[in-house]
């Protein structure tokens, strides 16, 4: 949270973090805000928590998740790119769009066409050099253009800063 | 003559009423003092892999007459 005490007409947001450790399926958690306010308000996120990617019909992403730490490029001072798969295991052709994405850490690129049944296309992460000593747990959700909606979360984090490599002096 | 005067107060009538009825209903409405205003309360993250920490920003807006204090934020 940005700010504890908003003036009149003033906003801040708030960000909320949820670990899906071991919950499996369907998950709904809320969270009170209390303020000085005679009406107190509670936010609530829901979540379909997946142990094995090819349930996640009807798009199979490979990774399901981005750990930076694990795929630290040779050089990070340089612009570099991470690809998601994602492979329509369905039987329609879908489509993608942006729900949320975090501003200023990287850019996204979702693919801009039609994901045919048995065709593949990539999400694109563009990094930059201000990642290095940034640590953070941020995550992507995009949504289909099937008759259900169908939403999916890519988790991408970093816990590590990372040193100078010898590529990078 | 008469009906004339007569329809033109029960017309002035009606508009006093109205207007009347509508400070009503927007004093009622006022609110004094912090108004939290969550322009989305709830998010859904579709499907999410098990075993990773997934997050999501809520604009919180103040909406009232005063300064709002948020004096915590917790699961429950």
């Amino acid at each position: 949270m940005k700010k504890k005490e908003l003036a009149v007409g003033d906003s801040t947001s708030v960000e909320i973090i949820f670990r899906t450790g071991h919950y499996k399926g369907k998950v709904r958690k809320s969270t009170s805000v209390r303020t000085n306010a005679k009406k107190q308000e509670r936010l609530q996120i829901q979540a379909t928590i997946l142990k094995d990617a090819d349930t996640s019909r009807p798009l199979m992403l490979e990774p399901t998740a981005i750990q930076l730490d694990e795929i630290r490029p040779d050089n990070p001072n340089r612009k570099w790119k991470f690809k998601v798969a994602l492979l329509n295991i369905g039987e329609e052709n879908v489509k993608v769009h942006m729900v949320s994405a975090p501003k200023g850490l990287f850019d996204v690129k979702l693919p801009g066409k039609d994901i045919k049944p048995g065709k593949e296309r990539y999400i694109e992460f563009k990094f930059d050099d201000r990642i290095g000593q940034e640590l953070f747990t941020k995550s992507v959700t995009f949504e289909l253009n099937d008759e259900a909606k169908t939403r999916y979360t890519i988790p991408i984090s970093k816990s590590r800063r990372w040193g100078p490599t010898r590529a990078s002096q | 003559m008469i009906g004339q005067h007569s329809r033109l107060t029960a017309v002035l009538a009606i508009s006093v009423v109205s207007l009347f009825l509508t400070m009503t209903v927007g004093f009622a409405d006022e609110v004094n003092g912090p108004l939290l205003v969550l322009p989305e309360k709830s998010f859904d993250f579709g499907y999410v892999p098990q075993n990773t920490s997934i997050s999501h920003n809520f604009v919180l807006k103040n909406e009232g007459t005063d300064s709002l204090f948020i004096l915590n934020i917790k699961p429950g």
